[in-house]
C-alpha cells in the first residue's frame, strides 16, 4: 500500500466566502517562519509519536506523494517548502519519482518564487484559477484577474513545471453557459495536465452560506448546474482529458498521484492546522482517522497538542472504499474488494442494496459486469443518490 | 367522619395557557411538597411531549397538606383536567370527583370558549366554583372588567375572585384561605358500601393498572375483593395510597379520600374512566352516575415505515393501549402500504399525540394515512356499513347514499374576526345557528358543521386566522345525508390507496388541487417525471408533475471531506428511509399527514 503526506499550509490573504478549508489572514512574515518550525516539528515527532504508542504502531514505507494544500501554500518562501519536504525525507526516506503538490494562487507567485519552488523539489503545481471571467471571480471573492492567472501559468511553464493543474468553480448564480464554456476554452487553451472541476457548494460556516440563509443569494438550478457539468465532461473529454474522478480530469498519466490515496483508501498523513490523516492500525487493521483542530495558535504552541482521532470500525472501511472508489470512472472491482477486505462485496451490502444498485444499472446510472461495479456520466450526476446505498 | 371536614377535592378549571399548570406548581410549591430545587416547571405535566406542547394529557392528581391560618392542616387534593377539546369526558369524570373548582381566567383574556365549556361541565356536576383572576402582574390586566366578563357570561358571583399571579406567586396564600372557606368539605358516608369513582387509570410495569378514585362513600383497603360494577370484573387490592404526587401508600383509604388503587388489572381498558368501584362481597346499591364508553370520534391508518417491522408496531399499540383506554386498533391492509393498522382517536390532537409517541417512546417509525371520521353508507340492498376507511368505499352503483356525522360547533373569538371565520366556516360547510355578542367585544358563534371539517385543519385555520385569540369546542350531535365522493390521489398513474379520502364533491375540485400542489412540494426530483393527479372515480380533477433529476452538488472529495461525505450520505439514507416506495415513486412519509394541514397561503 503506498502512502502520501498532506501539510496544511493555513494562510490566506483574504478568505474567499465559499470556502470552509481552515486558515487564517496572513498578518506579518514571523508567522510564516513559526509555523514551518512547528510543522517541521511535528514532521520530525511522527515516527517517535506513534512508535512510542506501541499500539498503534504504524510501520510505513516512502511517502510517493507530498501534498501542499491550503490556504495559500504559495505564500510561503521557497525555503520554507523546502525545509518541510527535508523533513519528511529524513523521517520517512525519500522516494525518487515522488510527486510533489504545491497549491499556487494566481497573484501570490511570480517568475522567481516559481522558480525557487521547481528548485526546492516541487513538481507540480495546482493552480486556484476558478474561472476566466472576471465578473465570475468577483463574485467569488477572489483578489486574482484573469490575467493573473495566464500570468502564473505562463511563467510556471517557464519555471519548468510540466505537470500542472486548474481548478474551475461553476454553478455560480449569475453564470451563463456561455461564460462557463468560455472559460473552459480558456482552459483547454493553457493545455494543463489537469483540470478540476467543481460545483459551488454551500459549506457550513461560509459567508456564503449565510448570504444564502439570509436570501442574499441563490442556488443555481439543478438543471443549470447540471448541464454546465456535462457540457464541461463533453468538451474535456473531447480534448483528450480522461474523466478520472467525478471532480477530476487529466491527460493519459497525469492523475492526481495524491488525491487518488483519499479514494482508494490508502493511508496519508496530514501534518498542520486543519489537517486529517487516515492511517491503518496495524493491529486491528482497520484504519484510523486523525485530524488537527483548525487551531493555529493552539498548534504553533504545541503541534502534537492537538489531534483528535476517530478509530474506524469492521464496516467503515468497506463503505468509506466503496463510497470513495466509486467516485473514480473505473469503479470497484469487486476480487480486489474481497481480496483487501476477505468480504463479498454485495454479500456485504446485502440484497437490497444489490437490487437498488440494479436500478441504477437499468436506467443508465451505473454499470455492473462480472468484476467491476462504477458510475456512468449519468449516474455521477446523482452520486449521492447512488453513493448512499453504500453506507 | 370529622376527618372530611378537613379535606377540599378541587380541580382547576382554566384554558389553554391561562395558567393552569403554573397555578399548579405554586400550589405544590406553597404547600411544600416539593422543596424549590425539584420543581421543574410545571410539575403536574410529566411527559414530555406535554411539556413541550404546554397541554395536559394525562390526568395528574396530588394531594396538599396546607396549614391554614385557623391553625388546622387541610388536606387538599388537587385533581388535574386534561386541557383539549378531545377529551372532553375524561374531564367530566375528574369533575365529577370534586366538590369545587377553582376556575382560572386570564387577566389579560377573558373569558373563553373552552373554559365555559369546562365551567358547564363542572356546573352539571354541582361543583362549587370559584373564579380566580390570574398574571394580574400582567401591565395588560384589566381584572374588573374580567370580573364583569364572570359576572354576565356565567353567572358567578366574582365580586371576592382573588387576584393573583401564578408566575410570580402574589396572591396564591389568599387563594388558598379562600378555597377552603369556599369550596365544601366531601360529606361521604364511611360506614356505607364502598362506592369510589373511577377518573383516571394508568398502567404501571409493576404494578399493573393503577386506578385513581374519588372514595364516595365507604373504605377500602388491601386485600378486599373489589368489583367494577360496569363490568362485574373482579380484583383483589393489592396497594391503596394517594399521590404526593408519586404514589404513597396507606393503609386505606375512606370517604372523601382521593387516592389509588391497585389490584393486579392488566389493562386500563379493565377499569375504564367514569366506572364504579365497589366491595364485591357487599356491593353499592348503584354505580356512580354518568359512565360511558367513549366513542372514536377520528380514524387514521397507521403502518410500519419502510424497514420497520409490523410486530414491533403492533407491540407499541398494545402497549399504548393498555394505557389509553380511549384509543383502539385493529389490523387492516392497504394495497399501497401493506400490512397495518386502523386506529381510532377521541380528535386529532389525541391522533398525533399517538403517533409522536411510537416515533420518540418506541422509537419506530410510521406511516399515517389521511385522518377519516365513520360515515354511514346506505346500500342500495339496504345494508347499512359503518365506513373508518375510505378505500373501502363500494362501488358508486351500489351506494344509495351516504351520511356523514354533524357536530355542534361553540367558537368564541374577538369580534373583529367575526367576518374571517364566519368565511372559514362557510368554506367547511357550517351552518351558523345563532350569535350571540358575549360581552361588547367577544362573540360566541354556533355552527352546525361535518366533523370531517373539522377535523382537518379547522383548528389550525381558526387560531391562524384569530392570531390565537380563537377557541373552539364541539360534540357530535347527528348523521346527516350528504353529497360525499371519494377522492383518489395517483403517482405516476398508480393509484395509491393511502391517500384516498372522503369529502364533499363542492370541496373536490379544490382539495385535489392542493392535495396535489402540497404533494408536488413534497415528493423529491426523481430520474423521471412523476405526474401526480387527483381523480373522482374515473375523472381526473387536478394534476400537477414533479420534474425529472434531483441533481447533487458535483463536490471534491479529498482527505478531509471524507467523514463529513459520509455522514451526510448516512442522512440521505436515513432520509430514503423515512421514504415509502410506491412502484417506481418515492414518497416521504410526511406525505401523509402534510397533504392535511392548513396552509395559510393556500
Amino acid at each position: 500500500m503506498s502512502f502520501g503526506v498532506y501539510i496544511h499550509v493555513p494562510f490566506c490573504r483574504s478568505k474567499c466566502p465559499y470556502c470552509d478549508f481552515y486558515s487564517v489572514l496572513i498578518r506579518d512574515k514571523e508567522i510564516k517562519e513559526k509555523y514551518t518550525d512547528a510543522a517541521v516539528k511535528e514532521i520530525r515527532s511522527f515516527k517517535r509519536y506513534f512508535r512510542d504508542d506501541a499500539e498503534h504502531a504504524f510501520i510505513k514505507q516512502e511517502p510517493d506523494s507530498i501534498y501542499f494544500g491550503g490556504g495559500t501554500p504559495s505564500l510561503l518562501e521557497p525555503i520554507r517548502i523546502k525545509e518541510m519536504i527535508k523533513a519528511c525525507d529524513d523521517t520517512f526516506g525519500r522516494e525518487d519519482d515522488r510527486e510533489v503538490t504545491l497549491e499556487a494562487n494566481p497573484g501570490t507567485v511570480d517568475a522567481d518564487s516559481l522558480k525557487g519552488f521547481k528548485a526546492m523539489g516541487v513538481n507540480r503545481l495546482s493552480i486556484g484559477v476558478q474561472s476566466f471571467d472576471d465578473q465570475i471571480l468577483k463574485k467569488l471573492g477572489r483578489t486574482h484577474k484573469t490575467e493573473d492567472s495566464l500570468k502564473a501559468f505562463e511563467e510556471a511553464r517557464l519555471a519548468g513545471f510540466e505537470n500542472i493543474s486548474i481548478d474551475l468553480i461553476f454553478g455560480i448564480e449569475g453564470q451563463t453557459m456561455e461564460s462557463w464554456e468560455d472559460s473552459l476554452k480558456k482552459a483547454l487553451e493553457l493545455d494543463p495536465e489537469h483540470i478540476s472541476l467543481y460545483s459551488l457548494e454551500f459549506m457550513e460556516g461560509t459567508v456564503f452560506t449565510r448570504m444564502l440563509m439570509e436570501g442574499r443569494m441563490k442556488e443555481t438550478d439543478p438543471e443549470e448546474d447540471r448541464k454546465m457539468y456535462e457540457r464541461a465532461a463533453e468538451v474535456l473529454t473531447e480534448a483528450g482529458y480522461v474523466h478520472y474522478e467525478i471532480s477530476n480530469f487529466a491527460k493519459p498519466g497525469y492523475e492526481s498521484r495524491h488525491n487518488l490515496k483519499y479514494w482508494d483508501l490508502d493511508d496519508y498523513a496530514g501534518f498542520g492546522p486543519g489537517a486529517h490523516s487516515y492511517m491503518t492500525d496495524d493491529d486491528t487493521g482497520y484504519g484510523q482517522r486523525f485530524y488537527h483542530a483548525g487551531d493555529l495558535e493552539g498548534y504553533l504552541r504545541d503541534p502534537l497538542s492537538v489531534t483528535f482521532m476517530e478509530p474506524n470500525g469492521y464496516a467503515d472501511d468497506m463503505q468509506e472504499f466503496t463510497i470513495t472508489a466509486l467516485r473514480r470512472s473505473s469503479g470497484i472491482s469487486k476480487s480486489e474488494f474481497e481480496e483487501r477486505f476477505g468480504q463479498d462485496f454485495w454479500g456485504f451490502y446485502g440484497d437490497l442494496a444489490r437490487l437498488q444498485f440494479k436500478s441504477f444499472v437499468d436506467t443508465g446510472h451505473a454499470a455492473e459486469d462480472e468484476d467491476n461495479i462504477r458510475l456512468t456520466l449519468k449516474g455521477f450526476n446523482v452520486s449521492n443518490q447512488i453513493l448512499s446505498l453504500f453506507v | 367522619m370529622d376527618h372530611q371536614k378537613y379535606i377540599r377535592n378541587f380541580s382547576i378549571i382554566a384554558h389553554i395557557d391561562h395558567g393552569k399548570s403554573t397555578l399548579a406548581d405554586r400550589l405544590i410549591e406553597k404547600t411544600g411538597l416539593v422543596a424549590e430545587r425539584d420543581m421543574k416547571e410545571q410539575y403536574l405535566d410529566n411527559m414530555d411531549l406535554e411539556r413541550e406542547r404546554g397541554i395536559t394529557i394525562k390526568l395528574q392528581t396530588t394531594r396538599l397538606v396546607y396549614k391554614a391560618n385557623d391553625g388546622q392542616e387541610y388536606i387538599l387534593n388537587l385533581i388535574d383536567t386534561p386541557g383539549h377539546v378531545d377529551f372532553t369526558y375524561e374531564v367530566s369524570r375528574s369533575l365529577a370527583a370534586c366538590e369545587g373548582a377553582v376556575l382560572v381566567v386570564d387577566a389579560t383574556q377573558g373569558v373563553e370558549a373552552q373554559t365555559l365549556a369546562n365551567v358547564y361541565l363542572a356546573l352539571d356536576e354541582n361543583l362549587e366554583i370559584m373564579p380566580v383572576l390570574n398574571k394580574i402582574d400582567l401591565a395588560s390586566a384589566r381584572p374588573d372588567e374580567c370580573k364583569e366578563e364572570i359576572e354576565e357570561v356565567i353567572g358567578l358571583d366574582a365580586s371576592e375572585a382573588p387576584l393573583i399571579s401564578a408566575k410570580t406567586g402574589q396572591g396564591v396564600d389568599e387563594l388558598l384561605e379562600e378555597l377552603i372557606r369556599v369550596i365544601p368539605a366531601p360529606e361521604g358516608n364511611e360506614d356505607g358500601k364502598l362506592k369510589a369513582l373511577i377518573f383516571d387509570s394508568k398502567y404501571d410495569n409493576y404494578l399493573g393498572v393503577i386506578i385513581y378514585a374519588r372514595i364516595f362513600d365507604g373504605k377500602v383497603k388491601k386485600g378486599d375483593m373489589i368489583k367494577l360494577m360496569s363490568t362485574g370484573a373482579k380484583y383483589e387490592v393489592t396497594e391503596v395510597g394517594y399521590c404526593a404526587p408519586g404514589l404513597v401508600p396507606t393503609k386505606e383509604l375512606r370517604a372523601g379520600e382521593v387516592g389509588y388503587i391497585c389490584g393486579s388489572i392488566k389493562q386500563v381498558a379493565d377499569a375504564r374512566v367514569g366506572d364504579t368501584v365497589t366491595l364485591a362481597n357487599d356491593p353499592a346499591d348503584e354505580p356512580c352516575p354518568g359512565y360511558k364508553k367513549v366513542q372514536s370520534m377520528v380514524y387514521c391508518g397507521i403502518y410500519p415505515a419502510e424497514g420497520e417491522k409490523y410486530e414491533s408496531v403492533k407491540d407499541a399499540l398494545e402497549k399504548l393501549q393498555v394505557n389509553d383506554a380511549a384509543f383502539n386498533f385493529e389490523p387492516e391492509t392497504s394495497q399501497a402500504l401493506g400490512y397495518g393498522f386502523r386506529c381510532g382517536f377521541l380528535g386529532l390532537l389525541h391522533m398525533e399525540i399517538i403517533v409522536e409517541r411510537l416515533e420518540r417512546e418506541f422509537n419506530l417509525a410510521v406511516i399515517t394515512t389521511a385522518p377519516s371520521v365513520i360515515y354511514k353508507v346506505v346500500k342500495t340492498d339496504g345494508e347499512v356499513i359503518m365506513l373508518q376507511n375510505p378505500s373501502n368505499l363500494p362501488a358508486p352503483q351500489e351506494i344509495d347514499h351516504i351520511e356523514e356525522p354533524m357536530v355542534k360547533a361553540n367558537i368564541m373569538i374577538p369580534n373583529e374576526y367575526v367576518g374571517s371565520i364566519m368565511e372559514l366556516c362557510q368554506q367547511r360547510r357550517g351552518t351558523m345557528k345563532h350569535m350571540e355578542y358575549i360581552t361588547p367585544t367577544r362573540v360566541q358563534l354556533h355552527y352546525d358543521m361535518p366533523l370531517n371539517e373539522v377535523i382537518y385543519d379547522f383548528f389550525d385555520a381558526l387560531k391562524s386566522k384569530t392570531r390565537g385569540y380563537g377557541s373552539l369546542e364541539y360534540e357530535l350531535d347527528r348523521y346527516q345525508k350528504s353529497d360525499l365522493v371519494k377522492l383518489d390521489i395517483m403517482l405516476n398513474r398508480e393509484l395509491v390507496d393511502a391517500f384516498s379520502m372522503i369529502v364533499h364533491s363542492s370541496n373536490a375540485y379544490q382539495r385535489g388541487r392542493f392535495v396535489c400542489e402540497k404533494l408536488k412540494e413534497i415528493i423529491p426530483m426523481h430520474q423521471f417525471e412523476v405526474p401526480i393527479q387527483a381523480a373522482i372515480g374515473q375523472k381526473i380533477i387536478a394534476r400537477e408533475t414533479v420534474k425529472a433529476y434531483r441533481k447533487d452538488v458535483i463536490a471534491k472529495c479529498y482527505g478531509g471531506d471524507i467523514s463529513r461525505k459520509k455522514k451526510l450520505l448516512e442522512k440521505q439514507k436515513e432520509g430514503k428511509k423515512r421514504m415509502r416506495q410506491f412502484g417506481t415513486v418515492e414518497v416521504p412519509q410526511e406525505a401523509f399527514t402534510a397533504v392535511l394541514k392548513y396552509d395559510d397561503n393556500k
